[in-house]
């Protein structure tokens, strides 16, 4: 199994993991590595940037109508109905931190899955998908505070643009975490 | 001297010799004369006269022996006294003994003749000390002992040869038991004795009354390891063993009807052979004694008694045990040894009464091993005539199969019924949504032909979706009886436990109700009941002083109120102590002293978590499980539940549930904007009042209706509806000019009009104010999703035909929250 695809100037490793390495003018860049890359979704928060790992993502969906249940989590907007079954929709800006927005066209919900648990997310936009390398990501907690610091399990560092990697399991740790004083056997769920 | 020795050795040497052809040639004899019914008495009684000499013979030949036999008779003697036979019986066996020795024989019956020819054979041992015209018990225990004893004489080939003819014949067993079973009790005990020996099977059936050894459980074959068959043996034997409870019960009710006495047979008959066949070894072995006892009982030998029942429902309960092992597919390690112990003594109950028998079989089955060696001897007749038995039973048993078929039914398995009801549930939900659409062009474009025809077509689609419903909902549904049937049992049980006289009255047990709801309402029921035996009904000293009958009445019934399935128990009992509850109340720290009660509401106060009005803790009630564990079961299935009660006349608890669970009846209500779905099933009324008609009691709004006053809690206070547009950023919906328009118009008929929807939540009722009624909708109830687990008053949400999610309303806990909300207020 061969793969060639760079250019002619292109000079090939081979790795000791039997994968391989091409070295030349790729996409602008001096070096790229077919490598396994990881995709992502980028999404807007306000006014800021996230990525999602697209392998906790089900689909992206228009904001429906949401119900708004009372006395319910303090992220969690209400429910929506997607096909028949009925998910919570997490208001993202509240666990983010960031201030209060309103629905406008480009609002979406993501449905996000982490383990045996689906629900929905609240975003003011979707932009783009992106494939990282693993050298691109760099493994990193965000020291101190700032809009969702502790949701963040790494950062994208591809180009100029840094960009905080959402966790999921943070995310769904938190708003169960929420849910403790109400019912403790919740948070063991999600741990 | 001398001489007469010799010539009689001789001859005894002589006799010997010839003896044991004699022996052979009856043998054949009786064998002919057996299956032949129409063997001329003459026949018969040359037989019996053949043995008679025979029996000269040998106990001249061997006159140790005959010492042996009255040395034995002697000794046993004393025995006699404890005997219960009654002096009539011994005549009637010494009667049905003396019959065939007559010059005519006393019946007419060829087939009754021959079987007594075979009694009177194997009784010719006692030819030689003729029967008196008057004996007394003792003689006749005599008599019976020596009919033992020749066993280990030199007869003993003999009678092997008869009883292996009779063996030969299973109609003519069949009959002798029979012929046991009219005649006298004491039949069946000489039969096995001469029987015994020759029979293996049985030999190991007497060997093992003797030393019971635990078995294995299971050993399995084929049939077992196939799990197809194995789902259906469990759910076959769980049917019979529910037939057989209420039938054991009904035998006690009527212990000689013949029908019931058969059925119980052939259940037990059935459930013994699949068990065989699937190599459940215990369930085979307790089978078969209880199988001996039903035949002794069916042919009449035994009268059931409370004893005797109280062993079959021993037996009964180690069953289901076993059978539940063999569900869970692994072995539970009951033994069976004590019970089956126990079900022995009882086919001799009446030998050993008084002696030990009573206590074996109302206490736990211990292991009555004194009384078991005492009579070792056991259950071979029985067990060779349930072989007749069994197979009149298996004739039976196919005019039962051929009556089932006649019903016509088909089991399905639960979860594809499920994944059809969801579906079904689904597609109403779609009906809704088409007949929004069809009403859209109908009113947007009525012009339009495809208009008319959408009209008639959602039309027909509605029709047959009702249809299609109805007969879903139907499919779920059960008799309640299926529940009721036990309770019957657990109020006997009960009777005998805290020694009173009490009857179970059911009614309506063929009401329909959904599946998971019977199943789940019999634990709350169960306890009702209990509490009934234990609280309510009077001990039958104390009910007599008081002018009641002695025994008390409990009665169940269940009946279908439009939607609702109403359970009533009622009993005849003391009635609820009103001021014990209030003190116990006070004492708990539920009620204060100043607090004025209604009497409802002080019985209500029993519903209290940790209340128990027991005096004393008895091990029927009163031992944690409370009523409130009752009402929160209520509650689950959306039930009601309301008590009433009159000091020394009784108790009375209405239980009122919802059809079915799967798709609930809500009516659906708007407040602040959000809609929300009230359970059907909980809603009393909704009535529109004035505002004067509000009135004030503190802080607390009430109205009055029907007499009674009832609490308001608006609904968008209770939930704090306010805070939505602070928690919820993207719920809000676009405002449009329409909307906002209606909202003024409901705004301005607010001010003259209060929309309250009455509800009860277990016992107790309150009215709910909301801005709008809606409509009344079926829907399907679902989870909120993982993340939204527990949310105080919402029990769940359910799709609107608009696609758009409604929440359903817990009623029980927003009244909960509402008091806890007053209270906070309060303070």
């Amino acid at each position: 199994m061969s793969l060639n695809e760079g250019s002619s100037t292109g000079v090939f490793t081979g790795t000791n993991n039997g994968m391989f390495t091409i070295h030349g003018e790729l996409d602008g860049e001096k070096v790229s590595e077919f490598q396994e890359r990881e995709q992502f979704i980028g999404l807007f928060v306000g006014k800021e940037e996230f990525l999602l790992p697209i392998a906790s993502v089900r689909e992206i969906i228009m904001l429906p109508p949401i119900t708004y249940v009372p006395n319910s989590s303090e992220f969690v907007d209400g429910v929506i109905n997607l096909r028949g079954t009925i998910l919570p929709a997490v208001n993202m800006r509240k666990v983010l931190d960031i201030e209060r927005g309103e629905k406008t066209a480009n609002s979406r919900i993501i449905i996000g899955r982490y383990e045996e648990i689906t629900f929905g997310m609240i975003v003011d936009g979707i932009t783009y998908v992106v494939a990282l390398l693993p050298s691109e990501i760099e493994i990193q907690m965000m020291p101190g505070k700032g809009s969702g610091a502790e949701f963040i399990s790494s950062m994208s560092k591809q180009g100029t643009k840094i960009c905080g990697i959402l966790d999921l399991a943070r995310v769904l740790r938190h708003i169960a975490g929420d849910l403790e004083s109400e019912e403790q056997g919740e948070v063991e769920r999600h741990e | 001297m001398g001489m007469d020795a010799h010539i009689s050795n001789t001859f005894a040497t002589l006799a010997k010799k010839s003896l044991p052809e004699l022996h052979a040639k009856l043998a054949q004899l009786a064998k002919q004369a057996a299956p032949n019914r129409a063997a001329d008495a003459a026949l018969i009684q040359l037989l019996a006269a053949a043995r008679e000499n025979i029996v000269i013979l040998e106990a001249w030949a061997n006159p140790a022996a005959a010492k042996l036999a009255s040395a034995a008779v002697a000794a046993k003697a004393p025995l006699a006294e404890d005997l219960d036979m009654n002096d009539a019986e011994a005549m009637a066996m010494l009667a049905a003994m003396d019959a065939p020795l007559a010059p005519t024989p006393a019946g007419g019956d060829m087939s009754d003749a021959e079987a007594r020819a075979m009694l009177e054979a194997m009784d010719a041992p006692l030819a030689p000390t003729p029967a008196g015209g008057d004996m007394s018990d003792a003689e006749a225990r005599a008599m019976l002992e020596a009919m033992d004893a020749p066993v280990s004489a030199p007869t003993k080939p003999a009678i092997q040869h008869i009883a292996k003819a009779m063996s030969a014949d299973e109609d003519a067993l069949a009959l002798l038991a029979s012929l046991g079973g009219s005649d006298t009790d004491e039949a069946p005990a000489p039969t096995p004795a001469v029987e015994a020996p020759p029979e293996p099977a049985h030999a190991e059936e007497a060997g093992e009354s003797e030393h019971l050894e635990e078995i294995d459980e299971f050993a399995k074959n084929d049939f077992a390891s196939d799990p197809d068959m194995l789902v259906d043996f469990v759910t076959n034997a769980a049917e019979i063993m529910e037939t057989l409870d209420e039938k054991v019960l009904q035998l006690e009710q009527n212990p000689r009807d013949k029908e019931t006495i058969e059925s119980i047979f052939r259940a037990a008959h059935t459930l013994k052979g699949a068990g065989g066949m699937f190599g459940f070894k215990a369930i085979e072995r307790v089978m078969h004694r209880m199988e001996n006892l039903f035949d002794l009982v069916r042919k009449g030998t035994l009268v059931p008694d409370s004893n005797l029942i109280d062993v079959l429902f021993l037996g009964l309960d180690v069953l289901r045990g076993l059978l539940e092992a063999v569900k869970k597919g692994k072995p539970s390690g009951i033994l069976t040894v004590p019970i089956c112990k126990s079900l022995e003594l009882a086919i001799q109950g009446r030998y050993v009464k008084g002696s030990g028998a009573n206590q074996a079989t109302t206490t736990k089955a211990p292991t009555p091993a004194a009384n078991a060696s005492t009579q070792p001897v056991l259950s071979a007749a029985p067990a060779a005539s349930s072989e007749a038995g069994g197979h009149e039973g298996g004739g039976d048993d196919k005019a039962n199969k051929k009556k089932s078929t006649e019903q016509s039914t088909i089991r399905v398995d639960l979860e594809r019924l499920d994944a059809l009801v969801n579906l079904v549930g689904e597609l109403v939900i779609d009906r809704t949504r088409f007949a929004t659409i069809e009403e859209d062009i109908r009113t947007t474009s009525p012009q339009l032909k495809v208009a008319g025809n959408m009209t008639e077509t959602v039309q027909l689609f509605g029709r047959h979706m009702n249809e299609i419903h109805e007969i879903i909902m139907k499919i779920r549904m059960v008799p309640i009886g299926n529940a009721f049937n036990k309770f019957t049992r657990i109020v006997r049980d009960l009777g005998r436990q805290l020694n009173k006289e009490m009857e179970l009255y059911i009614e309506g047990e063929s009401t329909e109700l959904d599946k998971t709801l019977v199943e789940q309402i019999s634990d709350p029921l169960i306890h009702l009941i209990r509490n009934s035996c234990d609280h309510g009904i009077e001990l039958p000293e104390v009910r007599q002083a008081a002018g009641k009958k002695r025994g008390g009445k409990i009665s169940l019934s269940a009946r279908q109120e439009g939607n609702n399935i109403v359970i009533t128990i009622q009993d005849d009992g003391k009635g609820l102590p009103a001021d014990i509850i209030r003190k116990k109340a006070i004492e708990k720290g539920l009620i204060t002293e100043d607090m004025v009660l209604s009497k409802r509401d002080t019985f209500n106060l029993i519903f209290e978590p940790g209340f128990s009005t027991a005096e004393k803790i008895t091990n029927v009630s009163g031992r944690g499980v409370g009523m409130d564990v009752v009402r929160k079961q209520i509650s689950k299935l959306k039930g009601i539940i309301d008590l009433e009660s009159e000091p020394g006349k009784g108790t009375t608890t209405t239980i009122r549930l919802p059809l079915t669970l799967a798709i609930m009846q809500s009516l659906l209500v708007e407040s602040q904007g959000e809609i929300f779905a009230i359970p059907l099933s909980a809603v009393i009324e909704s009535v529109r009042i004035k505002p004067d008609e509000v009135q004030y009691v503190g802080d607390s709004e009430v109205i009055k209706r029907h007499d009674k006053v009832l609490p308001l809690m608006h609904l968008h206070d209770t939930l704090e509806l306010g805070q939505k547009s602070q928690c919820s950023w993207y719920s809000a919906k676009p405002q449009t000019e329409e909307s906002t328009g209606l909202a003024a118009l409901h705004l301005s008929r607010r001010r003259d009009r209060l929309y309250v929807v009455i509800v009860g939540s277990g016992d107790r009722r309150f009215g709910i104010v909301v801005d709008q009624l809606l409509s009344q909708q079926e829907m399907v109830i679902k989870s909120l999703g993982p993340v939204m687990k527990k949310i105080p008053s919402v029990a769940g949400g359910a799709v609107l035909g608009n696609g758009e999610v409604v929440l359903v309303l817990d009623i029980q806990e927003l009244e909960d929250r509402f008091r806890a909300r007053n209270r906070r207020k309060v303070a």
